[in-house]
Parts: C-alpha cells; sequence; structure tokens
C-alpha cells in the first residue's frame, strides 16, 4: 500500500531518499502499524514525536495504517 | 549571602544621586529574586499604582535573580519590572545575553531607577564605580552604533549594556529595552519607560564574581542539570532549528494566527519556519547566551536582494548580521501579516533591534492596519503606502517609521488597541490588557486562550504554555476541560523558575524544575523545600494580582476579544471552534482561591503571608 510521509524539523533529510524536503509517498506492506512504519522511514522510534494521521493527532502507535492515508510526523517543539 | 550578590543600586534620576543598599534579606528569601523580589520592590516605592507609565513616579527595576551569572545551564537572565506603557498593568520583561551576569559580577543584584534625568543620560557601572553620564552623543542613534560608542566613551571593550533606542526616546508603547545588541527584554513598553527617564542606558563592568554557599551540593545539582540538557532531544533540536520548528507543529493543529487571528493555517510556514532559515542563504551560525547549553540563538544576515527593502527616509547598513528570527518574529511578522518573504523578516526584525522595539506588537500592529486598510477604513492617504496583508515593502517601511513615530508610523506607535479604537474599529486589536497575542491561536489549543486573559502582564505566551500538555494522548485540544487548572499550576511554577534568573528553555530542553530548586538551595543556602520554592512562585503572582487590582484592573481584563469568543476558522483542524473562556475563567478564579470578580481571597492571601496587601 501508498501511505504519503511528511516530516518536519529535525526529521527532514531523514526519509529515504529525502532532498531536504522531508516528504514523500512510499510503499509500505500491508498492515502496518505506525511504529513499523517508523521504523522503515529510519525515524528513531524513542523520540516522542507529534504524529498527525489524516489530519488528526493519532497516540496509538499501534494503529495500522491504509492505503492513501497521510501521515505527519513532528518533533517536539518549545514556542519562543 | 550567597547566590544574591546582597546589594543593590537605586537611582535618583530626578537629582542626579546614586545610593547603594543592602538588598533587603527577608524579602529575597520570601521572593528568590528576579521577578518575584522586584515585584515586592515596586510594590514598596510605588504607593500609587495609577500613575500613568511616563509619570516619573513610576519605578523601573533591572533585576538579576541568585543563580544569574553562575553556571548553571542558562544562567544569564534579568528582568525589568515596572508599570508597562503598553497595559497601564505591573509588566515583567525578560532578557538574555551576558548584561544580567556582568551586573552580578559588579556586585549588585538590582538597578531601581526613580524620578526622571533632567537631560538624557546613561548609567555606567564598573565594579564600586557608578556615575551618571551625558548621552547626548548617542541620544538619537540605534541601539547598535549607541553600545558600540558608549563602549568607546568609558573605554571598556568588554562592557555590556542594555538600552534603548529612537523608539524608546519616541515613547513607543511597545519600545523595548536591547542588550548586547540582538537580546530584548521586550514586551510592554519597557523601553518607553525608560525613555520617559530620559535613561539612553546602563552600561556595566564588573570583575568579580557569584559565590555560592555550598559549592560541593552545587556543582552536584549542576552535573545532573548538565548531563539531563545534554541528552536531551529536545534540546538537540533547539540548538540544530531554534524555536521556529514550532511553526509547523501550530500550522497542522490549526493554531497559527494567521491574518490577524483571521484563520489559523498559513500557506507560506515553508518560506519561514526553521528550515527555511537554516537551509537558506541569510543563514550564519547558532548563539549561545552566558552559560548556555542550548544555543536556540540564530545569526543571520538580510540576503542581497533584501535591499529591495531598503528604506528611504532614513539609509542604513543593513547588511549586518542580527541574532533572529525565532518562531515568534517568524510569525508576527510573517503569518499574521500574510508575510511569506523571509528577507521582509529579516529586515523588520533587524529594525526592531536597531530602532528597539517589540516585534511581536510590531508585526501584530501592523497586521491590525492591514485589516482596517483591506476592509478600506485606512487608505493611501492615509497611510502613505499601500498596506494590504503580505506587503513585505509595508511592514519593513512602517517597521521604521514606526520607530521613529513618522506619518502614520505614529499611529502605529501607540499599538493596535489604541490604533484600532481610534479608527472606530477596536475589534481589530488580538490581545489582552492592551498587548497583542503572541504566536498561538486559542481556537487551537483552549488552555492558551485562559493562559492569555489571565496573565498579569497582559497577552503572554510565556506563563503558561499549553501545547505541550494539549497535545498528549487522551487530550482534546479543543476541549476547555480542566485547562484551567494546568494554567494556574503552570503559572506557579514558571514563576518560581523566572525568580532564579534562569532561561524557561531548561525546561523545554530536558532539565526540570526541581534542579532548580536544588540548584537555588546549593547557591543561597536558604533550605527551601521544593513546595517552598514553587510557593514563592505563586506568592509572586498573587502578588502581581494585587499590584494590578490596585491598578485599577479588574476581571473584566481578564477577556478576549470577541473574534475569538464568537468567529472561528473556515479551514484547518480547529475549523468551527470558539475559545470557551465562560467556562475556564470561573475554574480559574476558583482555582486560584479568588472570589467571582477574580479578587485573591484573604485566605488566600494569608496563606502567602500576603493579608495586609489587599484590604
Amino acid at each position: 500500500m501508498q501511505v504519503d510521509v511528511e516530516v518536519f524539523g529535525t526529521l527532514r533529510g531523514k526519509l529515504p531518499g529525502d532532498d531536504g524536503r522531508g516528504k514523500g509517498t512510499f510503499e509500505l506492506p500491508e498492515d502496518t502499524t505506525i511504529s513499523q512504519a517508523l521504523d522503515q522511514l529510519n525515524i528513531p522510534a524513542e523520540i516522542r514525536y507529534i504524529i498527525m494521521l489524516n489530519e488528526n493527532p493519532e497516540h496509538d502507535r499501534d494503529c495500522v495504517l491504509q492505503s492513501g492515508d497521510k501521515l505527519v510526523v513532528m518533533p517536539p517543539v518549545a514556542g519562543g | 549571602m550567597h547566590g544574591w550578590a546582597g546589594q543593590i543600586l537605586r537611582i535618583d534620576l530626578t537629582h542626579g544621586e546614586i545610593h547603594k543598599e543592602p538588598i533587603n534579606e527577608t524579602w529575597a528569601t520570601d521572593y528568590i529574586g528576579g521577578r518575584g523580589l522586584a515585584a515586592r520592590y515596586l510594590w514598596e516605592l510605588m504607593p500609587d499604582r495609577t500613575v500613568d507609565p511616563f509619570s516619573p513616579e513610576n519605578v523601573l527595576i533591572f533585576a538579576t535573580g541568585p543563580l544569574t551569572g553562575t553556571n548553571t545551564s542558562c544562567g544569564s537572565r534579568y528582568m525589568v519590572v515596572t508599570k508597562g506603557a503598553l497595559t497601564n498593568a505591573i509588566t515583567t520583561s525578560n532578557s538574555g545575553g551576558f548584561w544580567g551576569p556582568e551586573l552580578k559580577f559588579a556586585g549588585y543584584d538590582f538597578v531601581i531607577l526613580q524620578g526622571q534625568a533632567p537631560r538624557p543620560q546613561y548609567l555606567w557601572i564598573y565594579d564600586d564605580t557608578v556615575e551618571l553620564r551625558d548621552a547626548s552623543s548617542v541620544w538619537g542613534k540605534g541601539t547598535f552604533e549607541s553600545e558600540d560608542r558608549i563602549r568607546e566613551e568609558v573605554g571598556v571593550a568588554d562592557a555590556h549594556i542594555a538600552g534603548i533606542g529612537p523608539a524608546g526616546e519616541n515613547r513607543v508603547r511597545f519600545a523595548c529595552i536591547i542588550n548586547d545588541k540582538h537580546r530584548a527584554a521586550g514586551r510592554s513598553g519597557v523601553g518607553a519607560v525608560m525613555g520617559s527617564k530620559n535613561l539612553k542606558a546602563i552600561a556595566v563592568r564588573g570583575t568579580g564574581g557569584v559565590s555560592v554557599a555550598n559549592p560541593a551540593a552545587y556543582m552536584k545539582a549542576l552535573w545532573t542539570q548538565h548531563g539531563k540538557m545534554s541528552n536531551s532531544e529536545d534540546r538537540k533540536g533547539m540548538s540544530a532549528l531554534g524555536t521556529a520548528p514550532t511553526m509547523d507543529m501550530t500550522n497542522q493543529f490549526g493554531a497559527l494566527p494567521t491574518r490577524n487571528f483571521k484563520e489559523g493555517t498559513f500557506e507560506g510556514t515553508e518560506n519561514l519556519n526553521g528550515n527555511a532559515i537554516r537551509n537558506g542563504e541569510s543563514w550564519i551560525r547558532n548563539k549561545a547566551c552566558f552559560a548556555c547549553t542550548i544555543a536556540c540563538g540564530r545569526v543571520t544576515r538580510p540576503s542581497d536582494s533584501a535591499g529591495k527593502f531598503m528604506v528611504n527616509t532614513h539609509p542604513r547598513n543593513w547588511k549586518i548580521a542580527g541574532e533572529g528570527p525565532e518562531y515568534e518574529n517568524a510569525w508576527s511578522l510573517g503569518a499574521d501579516c500574510g508575510i511569506q518573504d523571509l528577507d521582509a523578516v529579516l529586515m523588520a526584525n533587524l529594525l526592531c533591534n536597531d530602532l528597539g522595539m517589540d516585534p511581536i506588537s510590531m508585526g501584530a500592529t501592523v497586521a491590525s492596519a492591514m485589516e482596517l486598510y483591506e476592509k478600506g477604513v485606512l487608505t493611501d492617504e492615509v497611510t502613505g503606502t499601500p498596506m494590504p496583508f503580505g506587503s513585505g515593502e509595508a511592514l519593513v517601511r512602517m517597521t521604521e517609521a514606526t520607530g521613529y513615530r513618522e506619518g502614520f508610523g505614529d499611529e502605529l506607535a501607540e499599538g493596535s488597541a489604541r490604533m484600532g479604537a481610534k479608527f472606530e474599529h477596536p475589534e481589530v486589536f488580538m490581545g489582552v490588557k492592551g498587548q497583542e497575542f503572541p504566536a498561538y491561536d486559542p481556537r487551537g489549543f483552549q488552555g492558551m486562550g485562559v493562559a492569555y486573559a489571565t496573565c498579569n502582564r497582559g497577552a503572554c505566551h510565556l506563563r503558561a504554555w499549553t501545547p505541550a500538555l494539549e497535545t498528549q494522548e487522551g487530550q482534546d485540544a479543543h476541549s476547555p476541560v480542566g485547562k484551567s487548572s494546568w494554567v494556574i499550576e503552570q503559572q506557579n511554577q514558571s514563576t518560581a523558575h523566572d525568580n532564579t534568573g534562569i532561561c524557561l528553555f531548561t525546561g523545554f530542553a530536558g532539565s526540570v524544575l526541581e534542579d532548580l530548586s536544588e540548584l537555588t538551595v546549593a547557591a543561597t543556602g536558604v533550605e527551601y523545600s521544593h513546595e517552598e520554592f514553587v510557593k514563592a512562585g505563586e506568592r509572586t503572582w498573587n502578588l502581581e494580582r494585587v499590584w494590578n487590582l490596585e491598578a485599577g484592573l479588574t476581571a473584566a481584563d481578564d477577556d478576549l476579544p470577541e473574534r475569538l469568543l464568537k468567529e472561528s476558522h473556515t479551514k484547518g483542524m480547529s475549523k468551527g471552534v470558539t475559545v470557551q473562556l465562560d467556562q475556564m475563567l470561573p475554574e480559574y478564579y476558583s482555582g486560584r482561591g479568588w472570589d467571582t470578580d477574580g479578587r485573591p481571597k484573604q485566605e488566600k492571601l494569608s496563606e502567602l503571608e500576603l493579608a495586609e496587601f489587599l484590604v
């Protein structure tokens, strides 16, 4: 299945084939969870990212992705 | 004393008198330092809190904390405390850089300025030598040139200087105090108060140090703090990209105020976010304040194409390296004005630093004017230049005009509350207590609504910052439930933090407040429990509240604009949401131990040893 992925901040440049824009459409196995997707996309799992799935916050990393999903991953931030 | 220098300077500007006094040790113990202790002094020295901020009776305090100037990570901070020119409320404006530590090295915790100098002067402090000097050589000059000239005049190359530019001299309502050229005590018009006293700058050089009561315990606590921050992924993120990555998060949550809070998402974030600043041609390097192990500061220089914004009335060297932009500047000078040209943001930011103005209020005031322009209320004849949303040219021209109060800049210099009222459209003012909001739309994060409405110094994101909690699992950022109790806790904790003289960002970079209470105990020798340490924060918060009540503010000032309460975004994640302040505010008052008019009850005041302060 194909999933659109967008990453921000210090994650930019880390996705496979990332030219620095932090965006791509990736072919992932069926029934891939968010946690597994992070692993396949070179995103270190131990950081408490803010994750959006289809424009809504998603906290369950065992959530199974569907074809056509949009996954956004942001590192924690602080304002100033 | 340890931690504290134990000595303050009181300057009678009217009569040119300089007094050195021991610090009030009882107050220092009760309030710890910085913001809290300065509020206590302000209470004592201003018995009439209703005076005009520009009156000689207003008192201006530069306040360090007991950890300022130590090697505690981020031990750089001082606080400017006074009655704000923008807000007519107590204001507490914080700055980093190197000035605060230098004051401690010279042997002083505070500088207290009273009265009004008969002609422009600056204060020069070199250890025991303290003198008022004629400022005619620098009056009218920008902060960058003024600092260089003052260093030449005093003959000390490593003096650190905090002062005002033309904006403060011209009493622009949101004029700030700039130190080390690019750091600012930014909000609420503290620079205008300084200008009203005819005080251009305070230059300081100190050759001493800061003693700690228990060096072994201090070093152990320091090692803990440093270790946590060194290993922190959050700290690494701030070192790499500063704070502007926050723009990506707020945009995703529909909390990025756009075009004067009309919407919560902006189409131009890729030109203004942390990656754009870091990877663009304006980037030079990052930068740290004194003792800082984060280095969130950005050093940038406008690109050649920024020459298109070259202002004509006051030609200047604009191809210089400066600090910024942070998230707040990138937002206020960018998305809030509908601008996505980073060059415009950098130019306006440089002008704000050189002329000495708060870029949050500057950008937000321009955004209000842009709304009036697009409504047809303001015309080219009135403004002198087209001012539609998205115009970088308008932003840069108006920023310079505001600093000199020229043309329409004279209207903008009053801030958006007064400007909107004058043009009979008060609804364009997006702020609280006369101060413009910072970069979080409360329709995206409900907790920021009650945080803004209740902040003692007007709309502010630093006293309570709720996005980290509101984006956690199990939380609903659009729900008002439970948000008031978070805000109360955060306000008490951030105030305790401010009292030490340490930058708030240690808390975003792996360290916790218990680290600071341990460091404060080890440095001062006062055996605070952590609860007592936080209580000093709560005590400070309530004293500030009482000060404001005595100044004439009421519960009616704890409010939000109709746009946030009744109108909603048309797109983005927060589409359709309004702020439920009517639910959150009563819970806030009750949680604080205040009555339904927002007045601290006697029971709460007695608990905080403030019983005699409000009758």
